[in-house]
């Protein structure tokens, strides 16, 4: 005799909130991407508008399925865009900068300075190695799962991402050292 | 032991958590043993540190996530919408075979391009869409637009008139996507405020409802959504959605652009439907 199983469909409310946690992920990657604060909060809205308009969609129980598809998504946004239209880079627009509230004044400006520099740095690198630190060292995401949002090899994503961490470290050599990393642990 | 070249390779997995126990247990041992693989694994980490540290410089603004809000509250609020509509056609096929009905009822929605409409308007109004293609020449905006929509649109030409006599002016477009179709968005300027055109297949996005004119063979759907003004039709299997904020109300509105020679002449017929 055959099973006939039946899966419930996530709630909407279920895949919004996940949609919704993935905001300021997406924002960041958006970020690291257009280099610009303006152009990557339209990308993001963009890529929510696409995500909700998609016949297919994983399932919302799934909060980390969600935030690689959204990924997926905007990476394409991004690139359907480019090739739309020419941009033009504003890095004078870059977003506000906010620190957290618990550290002494002193320390607030100098991670605020290290922020700078650390934005500033990723914005020099190329496209490819800014968004794949961005995925890792930001987003925490697994080699695979970053293989997956690049649509490549697990091995072009390790290669890839030693490489951008090496210029990263090369532009930051002045910067980052063993004091600022007591600051960054404070 | 480990070599260094093969500790300085794991450093950066040992970092990224992609390292098996065992080469943990092996990377590890290493450091405590090699000083200088001690260091460079510290600058590694320093690295680390300050980019994760730079996360509060990647902040968008508050108003981005209520935006957010705002177009998953909507998406819901349709989704419960077409949730119980579904339960009711059930019932209703159910209950008295009315499926042709239905089907003429459900087949014209409309109204997510007409508040795609009032979006793009309001987010083009605000600089936050930047056009793909400017140019107040119609001729060279259609061959623009030839090649990237799948379906044929020719930008009209403001007729029999004088240079400076137009009511409002070409601006340019811009591509965006509805319902995973590719429409067309162009803009205008009229008295120095935005106006704004969304184009695409009339496949399921005839207007329906509003204050309702016709002129000729065209019926055209006048609706006000938050001070705007939208006008909806549907011409050569192209639906149409004009979004201004003119003051004029119902078909006087289409005179306030239309206003010259021959153009004025063919709204001035427009008259409410019955």
């Amino acid at each position: 005799m055959r099973l006939l199983t039946f899966r419930r469909k996530a709630e909407p409310g279920t895949m919004h909130r996940a949609m919704l946690a993935c905001h300021d992920s997406l924002f960041r990657y958006a970020r690291a991407l257009s280099g610009d604060q303006a152009e990557a909060e339209e990308l993001v809205q963009e890529c929510y508008r696409r995500a909700l308009a998609a016949a297919r969609k994983p399932p919302g129980e799934q909060p980390e399925e969600v935030r690689r598809w959204m990924f997926v998504i905007l990476r394409n946004v991004w690139k359907n865009d480019r090739r739309a239209r020419s941009r033009e880079k504003d890095l004078e627009a870059a977003g506000p900068l906010e620190a957290a509230s618990s550290a002494s004044p002193e320390n607030r400006l100098l991670r605020r300075a290290l922020q700078i520099e650390v934005r500033t740095a990723l914005d020099s690198l190329s496209e490819a190695h800014r968004e794949i630190i961005v995925l890792r060292d930001m987003e925490d995401l697994t080699y695979e799962e970053i293989a997956g949002v690049l649509d490549c090899p697990v091995g072009t994503v390790m290669s890839r991402l030693a490489r951008a961490r090496m210029h990263l470290r090369n532009i930051l050599s002045t910067v980052v050292g063993p004091e600022s990393r007591q600051e960054a642990h404070r | 032991m480990m070599r260094c070249d093969d500790a300085r390779e794991a450093m950066h997995h040992y970092l990224d958590g992609e390292l098996s126990e065992l080469e943990v247990t092996g990377l590890e041992s290493h450091l405590l043993d090699c000083e200088a693989c001690r260091e460079e694994h510290g600058r590694w980490q320093d690295v680390a540190d300050a980019v994760r540290g730079a996360k509060e410089a990647y902040r968008p603004a508050p108003a981005s996530e209520e935006r957010v809000r705002a177009m998953l509250a909507q998406a819901e609020g349709r989704e419960r919408i077409w949730h119980w509509a579904r339960a009711a056609a059930v019932l209703l096929i159910l209950g008295g075979g009315l499926a042709g009905w239905l089907t003429g009822w459900f087949g014209h929605d409309d109204a997510s391009f007409r508040v795609y409409a009032a979006e793009s308007h309001l987010r083009y109004a605000r600089g936050r869409l930047k056009l793909d293609a400017r140019s107040g020449d119609p001729a060279a905006l259609s061959a623009w637009l030839e090649t990237n929509l799948p379906f044929h649109l020719q930008v009209p030409a403001y007729p029999e008139s004088e240079p400076g006599d137009n009511a409002y002016e070409l601006v340019g477009a811009r591509l965006l996507r509805h319902r995973d179709d590719d429409v067309a968005l162009l803009t205008y300027t009229m008295h120095d405020k935005p106006v704004s055109l969304l184009v695409a297949s009339a496949e399921g996005r005839e207007p329906t409802g509003g204050e309702v004119y016709r002129s000729g063979e065209l019926e055209f759907h006048f609706y006000s959504v938050d001070g705007l003004k939208l006008i909806g039709w549907v011409d050569k299997g192209l639906s149409y959605v004009i979004v201004s904020d003119v003051a004029a109300v119902g078909g006087e509105s289409c005179v306030v652009c239309h206003g010259q020679g021959a153009d004025r002449r063919k709204f001035e017929g427009l008259a409410p439907a019955r």
